[in-house]
């Protein structure tokens, strides 16, 4: 087997992991939040939110506004996902280097620096809802960025640098096709 | 660009075909229609002595400079 068919047949493999990915993340938002109710609450909240035990179930609401904001960051998730996919496509298709590439490398980066944003906001949203139903004065708001917002955004930066170094090798593979 | 390449006039001049100046300067005729066509980005020296070689011609024969004002 020759090195385009190895990665024909990994991008395949791929192609199909990613296309099950966009089918199970959505469903697993759409579960968390219709089934939140019958979560632990250590499952549900982790540990940044604090529950003073005067709290009870959430109301469909506050379920919905949940849903509701988690569409943000799994917006950014999806649109990162799909321009992965579109990468191995273009791998299947035997394009292993291309303008196309950067332009979907600089959307995955784009997409990471989305998914913080949105994340940090989500967060926020469900710190409220979470506490919602604790007595007044013990309702909060939670504002965090964490390692793992600042991990992803180093992976954006990287992303966007892989970006730049592939479109500058295209210019010069292209020069060197160019020159006689 | 303000290269302009007058390879096409040579050719005319020489009654040469490119296929056959192709042939002689040992590139492929794809290259040659790119160099023709002023797509080329560089061209090796080594190309383009064996294009003046063939055309018994002067490099500046071949490519000339038009100024832009």
């Amino acid at each position: 087997m020759d090195n385009i068919s190895k990665i024909k047949k990994v991008s395949k493999l791929f192609n199909i992991l990613l296309t099950g990915l966009m089918v199970a993340i959505p469903i697993y938002f759409i579960s968390y939040w219709l089934f939140i109710n019958s979560f632990s609450e250590t499952l549900v909240a982790g540990s940044s939110i604090s529950f003073d035990g005067a709290g009870g179930a959430l109301t469909v609401r506050l379920q919905a506004i949940g849903f509701l904001s988690s569409l943000l960051p799994l917006a950014a998730i999806i649109y990162g996902l799909l321009n992965t996919k579109r990468i191995f496509t273009l791998y299947i298709d035997g394009i292993i280097f291309s303008d196309g590439h950067v332009i979907l490398f600089k959307k995955i980066a784009k997409a990471f620096a989305f998914w913080v944003l949105f994340s940090v906001i989500h967060e926020s949203v469900k710190s409220v809802i979470f506490s919602w139903n604790n007595t007044v004065g013990s309702r909060h708001l939670n504002i965090t960025f964490g390692s793992i917002e600042f991990g992803v955004i180093i992976m954006s930066v990287l992303f966007l640098v892989i970006a730049w170094i592939m479109d500058e090798g295209r210019t010069i593979t292209e020069e060197n096709k160019l020159t006689v | 660009m303000a290269i302009r390449i007058n390879l096409d006039v040579m050719l005319a001049k020489r009654k040469m075909r490119s296929n056959e100046l192709a042939k002689l300067i040992g590139i492929t005729e794809q290259n040659l229609s790119i160099l023709k066509n002023g797509k080329a980005k560089a061209i090796r020296l080594t190309t383009l002595d064996a294009i003046c070689e063939h055309l018994d011609c002067q490099p500046g024969d071949i490519i000339e400079y038009i100024s832009k004002t």
